[in-house]
């Protein structure tokens, strides 16, 4: 049996695409063993998602073929793919939401009897994946009640259901806090005993030095190389992304003398929060964070006006905030970038300059009219100061790779020069490189004197940029960690509750 | 770029080879490039040219006006009882676009503030609308309504007259390009029906933005009905009935978005004025208007399914 398991389950031999004639791929091979963890790396725009959607019949490559067991095989689209037992679960979930977890499985191969679905075969069979997989889901609970963490399992599940031999995750931890991590890397350990053959693409490459078995980079659309995960570290593989080093700056130490206060909430209470105290200085960047539904996220949602709350009080540089509209919220100078790109940041019908100026077109216009040019200047402006790689300010926005996508709305929201910035997620699904510069930017905004409050379930990434971290939990704040007192695991304790 | 150009063209080969052949047969028809059948379509084209303009609107909001023609209606039943009252012809004007964004606005209320669906909303109000003409005109037309009659002359342009009515379409269709492109509020009508929750969270105030998208589309059709009166010189209580789907359907040949956020209103003027070519055409090769319907069918469906076609092959 040992000869059979040297074939690779899956192979992909030269694949080729090019998207209006700028190539995403350039001849790459790429391979995963049975019972495998082979984790994708590369910077944003290197190609990865694109490869996956090679491989999961979404889009049909120019050259190239694939490989099945061996067998040459063509993907007419998702469903073949499906049917040889190749399953994808795509950076954005894809599941219904108002629809249960067990017909969210079956979706497209429901247990039938003539034209009926047999309901009880289904939610039978569905809880019997659920308990293979050991995640306490009810299979008859709606996916929309559904914190996001366990959604990501459902999508493995739901993979299952097709008795996938191939699972492909892209970027399964970008929304997951550490503690939903550990549950994930888990199942996907249970899954590698049972054979399946596993691609992982993440940004987070300690979760890649972590789980992977082997490492394939991508860069620019070709393949660098693949190489065993333990022999290559953190830093070389880093490297081979970037063809260069990136140097991960030191927190910088701005000075910790007695500011004032730029934004405070007092007995902050809505369904979710139980009477939150908290203050955010000016110069100083506070992360706030908590598990899923711990209200983390629905304060900061508060603080720039798009939820309210039920009682307590807000104030702003001295004087009563009350923001009853994200419109407010901006002439009071706190602006906001959003965490979920697609549905919250994003208009994907607009261009990238249109995008980057939705907010500051005061600032082009004269009189009545609205000022093309101006906005233009404006637009190409702050793409430079950002960096935001792009053919041309007149592209589709969702034709950006991810990382550039955040740069724009981060553009977007640093040109109203705000003097509070909430961000939330902001390097979410962003590669090593951007990361770093978008973690620099942030401080230089904070030693300006912005006070920024930063909303994210990145445990590295408080642990990087904060001077003080709230964790809250069950809409309280759990505990308040000191300049001195961050670090991963007094986070996570905090978040989950143990030791407190 | 320029292959990105040639791409883009390829995609839109059907609706280029539909205009061509369109183009083609005009030219093979006697008389069709004359100035006095290209004056008579601009004119034909003027009424629901305005609608379309103004249906463009609500579409790049996100929304759907399918009461315009039942606001155009009631429009025409109250200016021309009005006129019998001896009401002057300015006043009227005034009077008739204000209560066109009026019947507009509120369809653009409901759909902003209590979230009933654009379909919903403005079937319900087509028939509220299309009631209440019934009852102001207790069944019966008001004729001969005279006080736009100076509307129904037109301009001199050398030898060929240019009807008021294309004016003020034409006009119109200007105006709301500038709107649209050259102001924050097209900006934010854009960014609305592209991606409403990412808009608001932006600082736009999304829900002035549709009543507002809502109320030019009912202004439109307020000056659709001026349009109309200077014409028939008559209400009924069936007046513009339909005339929103020749709307709707000019927009969709002009390639606006029925998914919001995207479209342009001189693109919905094209469609507009290919489509009445298209009957005119019809009309003049003799063949019996009947084939209209299904010639305007077909050519919407296919503008429709390339446009589709085209977005798929973007995203592969
Ligand atoms: N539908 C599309 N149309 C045009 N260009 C596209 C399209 N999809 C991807 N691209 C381009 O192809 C390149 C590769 O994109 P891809 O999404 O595969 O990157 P990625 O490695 O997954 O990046 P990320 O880490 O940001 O998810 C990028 O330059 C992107 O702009
Ligand atoms: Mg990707």
């Amino acid at each position: 049996m040992t000869s059979v398991r040297l074939l690779p389950r899956v192979a992909l031999h030269e694949i080729s695409k090019a998207f209006a004639g700028a190539p995403a791929l350039r001849g790459v091979d790429f391979d995963v063993l049975p019972g495998e963890i082979h984790a994708l790396c590369g910077e944003n725009g290197a190609g990865k998602s694109t490869l996956m959607n090679v491989l999961g019949g979404v889009i049909r490559p120019d050259h190239g073929k694939i490989e099945i067991d061996g067998r040459d095989v063509i993907f007419r689209g998702p469903a073949d793919a499906l049917e040889q037992g190749v399953a994808v679960i795509h950076q954005e979930l894809s599941l219904v939401p108002c629809l249960t977890v067990a017909e969210n499985l079956y979706l497209g191969h429901e247990p039938r009897l003539g034209p009926w679905i047999r309901r009880n075969v289904m939610f039978r069979k569905a809880d019997a994946i659920l308990e293979r997989l050991g995640f306490k889901v009810s299979s008859r609970a709606k996916v929309a009640n559904l914190p996001i963490g366990t959604r990501q399992l459902v999508e493995i599940a739901k993979a299952l259901s097709w008795a996938a031999k191939v699972l492909v995750l892209d970027e399964p931890t970008a929304a997951l806090s550490r503690a939903e991590v550990e549950r994930l890397f888990e199942a996907l350990a249970d899954l590698k005993k049972q054979h399946i053959a596993i691609v992982y693409i993440s940004h987070h490459l300690d979760e890649v030095n972590e789980i992977a078995d082997r490492v394939t980079v991508l860069r620019d659309g070709r393949r660098v190389g693949t190489w065993l995960a333990r022999d290559l570290g953190t830093d070389r593989l880093i490297q081979q992304m970037l063809g260069q080093e990136v140097a991960i700056a030191e927190k910088s130490m701005r000075p910790q003398e007695e500011s004032s206060i730029c934004w405070r909430v007092t007995e902050a209470r809505t369904d979710t929060l139980n009477g939150v105290d908290l203050s955010v200085r000016t110069g100083e960047i506070v992360g706030l964070t908590g598990l899923a539904g711990a209200g983390h996220e629905q304060l900061a949602s508060c603080a720039f006006g798009s939820e309210h709350l039920t009682s307590g009080r807000m104030g702003l540089l001295g004087e009563p905030y009350q923001p009853n509209h994200p419109r407010h919220a901006i002439t009071r100078g706190v602006a906001s970038v959003p965490g979920d790109r697609r549905r919250s940041g994003l208009i994907p019908t607009l261009d990238i300059a249109d995008n980057l100026t939705l907010s500051i077109l005061d600032q082009a216009q004269r009189r009545f009219f609205l000022d093309r040019t101006a906005m233009r200047t404006l637009a190409k402006r702050w793409c430079d100061t950002f960096e935001v790689a792009r053919k041309s300010l007149t592209q589709g926005i969702l034709t950006l790779s991810g990382g550039n996508q955040q740069k724009v709305l981060m553009a977007r929201w640093v040109a109203t020069s705000p003097k509070f910035l909430i961000l939330n997620d902001p390097t979410r699904g962003i590669d090593v490189k951007t990361r770093e510069s978008i973690h620099q930017r942030v401080e230089a905004l904070a030693e300006a004197g912005l006070g920024v409050l930063l909303v994210t379930s990145d445990t590295q990434e408080l642990v990087r940029l904060a001077d003080r971290v709230v964790v809250l939990r069950e809409g309280r704040v759990a505990a308040e960690l000191g300049r001195l007192g961050i670090s991963e695991e007094t986070i996570v304790a905090a978040m989950i509750g143990a030791g407190a | 770029m320029n292959r990105q150009m040639a791409q883009k063209l390829a995609a839109r080969l059907p609706q280029i080879l539909l205009a061509v052949v369109a183009l083609v047969l005009m030219a093979r028809t006697d008389r069709f490039f004359t100035p006095t059948t290209l004056g008579s379509i601009l004119k034909l084209a003027s009424i629901v040219g305005v609608l379309a303009a103004g249906q463009t609107f609500a579409l790049i909001g996100g929304g759907f006006d399918l009461s315009q023609g039942a606001a155009l209606g009631l429009v025409a039943a109250a200016t021309a009882w009005l006129s019998t009252q001896g009401v002057p012809a300015p006043a009227l004007v005034v009077f008739a676009l204000g209560l066109g964004a009026f019947l507009g606005s509120i369809n653009g209320v409901f759909v902003a503030t209590a979230r009933t669906n654009a379909f919903v909303t403005t079937l319900s109000t087509l028939l509220i609308f299309r009631g209440t003409t019934f009852a102001l005109l207790n069944g019966h037309p008001i004729a001969n309504v005279r006080v736009f009659r100076l509307l129904d002359e037109g301009l001199t342009l050398g030898t060929t007259l240019v009807a008021w009515r294309s004016v003020v379409f034409l006009s119109f269709v200007g105006i709301a390009w500038v709107i649209l492109r050259r102001t924050v509020f097209g900006q934010h009508l854009y960014a609305t029906g592209g991606n409403a929750e990412a808009a608001r969270l932006a600082g736009i105030r999304t829900s002035y933005v549709k009543v507002a998208s809502f109320a030019l589309s009912g202004m439109s059709a307020g000056l659709a009905a001026v349009l109309l009166l200077s014409w028939v010189r008559l209400a009924k209580p069936d007046t513009g009935t339909g005339y929103e789907l020749d709307a709707i359907a000019a927009c969709v040949v002009g390639g606006v978005s029925l998914q919001g956020g995207a479209g342009s209103v001189i693109g919905a003027a094209f469609g507009c004025l290919l489509l009445q070519s298209l009957g005119t055409l019809i009309t003049m090769s003799r063949f019996p208007d009947e084939y209209r319907n299904l010639v305007t069918g077909a050519v919407i469906l296919t503008f429709a399914a390339t446009d589709a076609l085209a977005r798929r092959s973007d995203r592969r």
